[in-house]
């Protein structure tokens, strides 16, 4: 069985030249932790997900990874003070946080074992990319997987 | 045989040889296209392999001093870090000058430079530049003048102490120089340094240094006392540090290797820590430890030594000795002062770890000339003062340099190599006129 067979075909995906906001919007909407974004071609440009929107909130300091700072539990915040973060965030291009995801696109001929396997280690939804269009096919995540089972 | 040195190899004369490997290794850590470990490493294997040393000989070479001073002082900082101690010095010192910017800039500089007086100084600028990047949002204010600050005075401060920075551990475990006199010959040097750095900084960035009064309070909200993330853990290792630096001063009288203490000191601390630990929590926090060592530094320092040493087997290191001496006449204050500046130009542009390895056996050979290994003591503190300071001429010239323009980089303010030479190496150069006068006064 290949992820092509049980991907989702039409999944909710955020448009390169959309804010920030739209997308935090969307996620919160429906719920979701990730969005593919695309060109107006379809060209899958990479993911947008929570975690961007933690790096939106978060002090630049405590978003550098390894190297940055583990604990901020000295630093108080106030719900103005992310307020005024997500504002800040709001108009820029929804592009400029994406790229950081550890999802890799997967081609569609890809093995559902190997995919559960990168859920596994990744977590998220995995992009189905088309490898000589870069096209985005689809999405698959754990409850597509699952959904087989049932 | 331990010391038998082939004469002639693949029909080259050995001198020859070892000159062309050291210099192709040189220039390939320069270009910076391969791992400098790899570098050191595949060319101590060739100066092996040719002959030029055998396998005893190379071991015999590696300074296991150095390396043991450094692996300690790594896991009593990585450990020591995970308290949250250095994020609460930072803190508490912006604090104290009512986080006011041109405060909080000389406050971080300063703990800045007393912390990489005994930490390394990348582990400083690791600890120091992302509350620095914190403190700096939160007041709106660029970061980068206080990036710029921290690269600075990382690299002074380093100067002030044999465990500062890597050029002096080599000098002081290569020559049996001892933390105090480093303490005692170099420290006067590096607090004239910090007081001739720290003003231009002030005139250069003054414009960038505003910010509102909310700005402030919002930083002055932040409860330091909350960044100690284990009270235990911070008290056990201010212990074996205190143990440590009390061990460094009296490590002379007690004829200890700082070697011997930094790895008593870190093998007390996993103790402490591990003490009450389960079996399996032991193994992880062990292994959390050990993996915080910078072991691709560790492995660059025994290929380095291996190579240097099969210079120095070949004679290459004999001959330049002769040609500086030559170069500057014999006279000590010239060649005092030509150490210092050449080492400090140098320093700027390329690493100044593979240069100091190469320059203490040069020195060392010049003590005929000088009476003396009691005759080379400036030669020492020039060379130590000018890899270090050196280092902070270019955006190259040092290790924590790099690893500040990184981060500064991913915090979005990146720091770049023109803009970073134009106001650092006249800093640079000014600190180096200042120890010029220091050694002229002082020992020449």
């Amino acid at each position: 069985m290949t992820v092509a067979e049980i991907m989702n075909s039409q999944p909710v995906t955020l448009r390169a030249g959309q804010a920030f906001a739209e997308g935090f919007a969307l996620l919160l909407a429906r719920r979701i932790r990730s969005l593919p974004l695309v060109d107006d071609a379809g060209t899958y440009l990479g993911m947008f997900e929570v975690r961007d929107v933690w790096e939106a909130l978060l002090p630049k300091a405590a978003t550098l990874g390894a190297r940055g700072l583990r604990d901020l539990s000295f630093v108080p915040g106030t719900a103005a003070d992310l307020r005024d973060r997500l504002a800040q965030a709001g108009p820029r291009p929804a592009i400029e946080f994406a790229g950081n995801e550890s999802t890799p696109p997967i081609p569609p001929e890809t093995p559902v074992k190997e995919a559960m396997r990168l859920l596994y280690d990744h977590g998220g939804i995995l992009p189905v990319v088309d490898p000589a269009s870069k096209r985005l096919l689809g999405i698959v995540s754990t409850w597509e997987i699952l959904g087989t089972l049932g | 045989m331990h010391n038998e040195t082939a004469h002639v190899i693949f029909g080259w004369n050995a001198a020859l040889f070892a000159s062309g490997v050291f210099t192709a290794i040189y220039a390939l850590i320069i270009s910076e296209k391969i791992n400098r470990a790899i570098l050191a490493l595949c060319g101590a294997c060739v100066m092996i392999l040719a002959g030029l040393v055998t396998q005893d000989a190379a071991i015999d070479g590696v300074d296991f001093n150095t390396i043991g001073l450094l692996l300690g002082m790594m896991l009593i900082v990585g450990i020591t870090a995970r308290s949250g101690v250095f994020q609460y010095v930072a803190i508490w010192s912006a604090k104290k000058v009512h986080a006011e910017p041109v405060g909080v800039l000389f406050m971080l500089s300063l703990v800045t430079a007393c912390l990489s007086a005994l930490l390394d100084n990348v582990t400083t600028v690791l600890l120091i530049v992302p509350v620095t990047l914190l403190i700096t949002e939160e007041l709106k204010v660029r970061a980068y003048p206080y990036l710029i600050a921290e690269v600075l005075f990382s690299n002074i401060g380093g100067t002030a102490t044999l465990i500062g920075d890597p050029p002096n551990i080599m000098i002081g475990s290569s020559v049996g120089l001892t933390f105090n006199d480093f303490v005692y010959h170099l420290t006067p040097a590096v607090i004239v340094v910090l007081a001739a750095t720290l003003a231009p900084l002030y005139f250069l960035w003054r414009h960038d240094l505003k910010t509102t009064p909310e700005a402030r309070k919002r930083v002055m909200l932040y409860n330091e006392r909350e960044a100690i993330t284990d009270p235990r853990l911070l008290r056990q290792s201010l212990f074996v540090l205190a143990c440590v630096i009390g061990g460094f001063v009296a490590a002379h009288s007690l004829r200890i290797a700082p070697a011997t203490i930094a790895l008593a000191g870190a093998a007390l601390l996993l103790l402490l820590d591990n003490f009450s630990r389960k079996a399996e929590e032991q193994s992880q926090a062990v292994q959390k430890a050990f993996a915080e060592v910078e072991w691709v530094t560790l492995m660059f320092f025994v290929g380095l030594f291996i190579l240097v040493h099969g210079l120095n087997a070949a004679g290459v290191i004999r001959m330049m000795a002769e040609k500086l001496l030559e170069a500057t006449g014999g006279d000590r204050n010239t060649t005092v002062l030509s150490i210092l500046w050449g080492s400090a130009i140098l320093s700027a542009f390329i690493d100044n770890i593979p240069f100091v390895a190469t320059m203490i056996p040069m020195i060392k050979n010049m003590a005929p000339a000088f009476g003396g290994d009691a005759g080379l003591l400036p030669l020492w503190w020039a060379l130590s003062l000018g890899a270090c300071l050196g280092g902070n001429g270019t955006l190259i010239g040092a290790s924590a340099n790099l690893v500040v323009a990184g981060l500064a980089e991913r915090a979005g303010q990146p720091i770049r190599f023109v803009p970073y030479m134009k106001s650092c190496f006249l800093l640079m150069i000014l600190s180096i006129i200042v120890s010029h006068i220091y050694l002229t006064l002082r020992y020449l």
